[in-house]
């Protein structure tokens, strides 16, 4: 049986770093040739980052680490995120390339900011220093 | 389009489970054909819906 698990780990490690390794296209900034090609990936990638918080702000709700407030409050951020890649994404279709990426830098910084502080939260949740 | 901005993004994406679900979606619908533009009109649809305000209770079974 603990083999078994190991195994499931590994597989799993294994299917992670080759997704980590060698990222997809539509959202990798560094292999795009062009300035708009490397916009559009960075959008993409902080979608997904938008996407993956939001999957664990929810998640951590449904576990009963944060109220329903909480929980609220911080889909909220992301939302003001996501409403500015948004405004970057209408931009970079408007070939107006350096606001674009203005408006997507300031989405990325706020989701980073929300990223540390859902991190922080949930590792002292963790631990049992919270509630 | 500078490198901090890159950076930025890449911090975004620290392995995690729910990254590597999102980005597996990500490889599989870039091998089916569609293009950057098309992915991120279907990832800001997902996002849209995730980030709707949460009105019930917890859901204890996930």
């Amino acid at each position: 049986m603990r083999q078994f698990f190991c195994m499931c780990c590994l597989a799993l490690s294994l299917v992670g770093c080759q997704t980590f390794t060698n990222p997809p296209l539509a959202i990798n900034p560094i292999a795009a040739e062009t300035v708009a090609d490397k916009l559009q990936a960075t959008i993409n990638l902080s979608l997904s980052g938008v996407l993956a918080l939001a999957e664990t702000v929810r998640s951590d709700y449904d576990a009963r680490l944060v109220t329903i407030d909480e929980a609220n409050a911080e889909l909220a951020q992301l939302r003001v995120a996501k409403q500015q890649l948004d405004v970057a994404q209408a931009l970079l279709d408007g070939n107006n390339t350096e606001a674009a990426s203005t408006a997507a830098a300031m989405a990325t910084r706020a989701l980073n900011a929300l990223r540390v502080k859902i991190e922080a939260r949930t590792k002292r949740k963790e631990s049992g220093h919270v509630r | 389009m500078s490198a901090e901005l890159v950076s930025l993004a890449f911090k975004l994406l620290a392995v995690g489970i729910n990254e590597v679900f999102i980005v597996r979606q990500v490889a599989e619908r870039e091998a089916a054909g569609h293009s950057p533009r098309e992915i991120a009109r279907w990832m800001s649809e997902l996002a849209d819906k995730a980030l709707e305000p949460i009105t019930q209770a917890p859901n204890v079974t996930s």
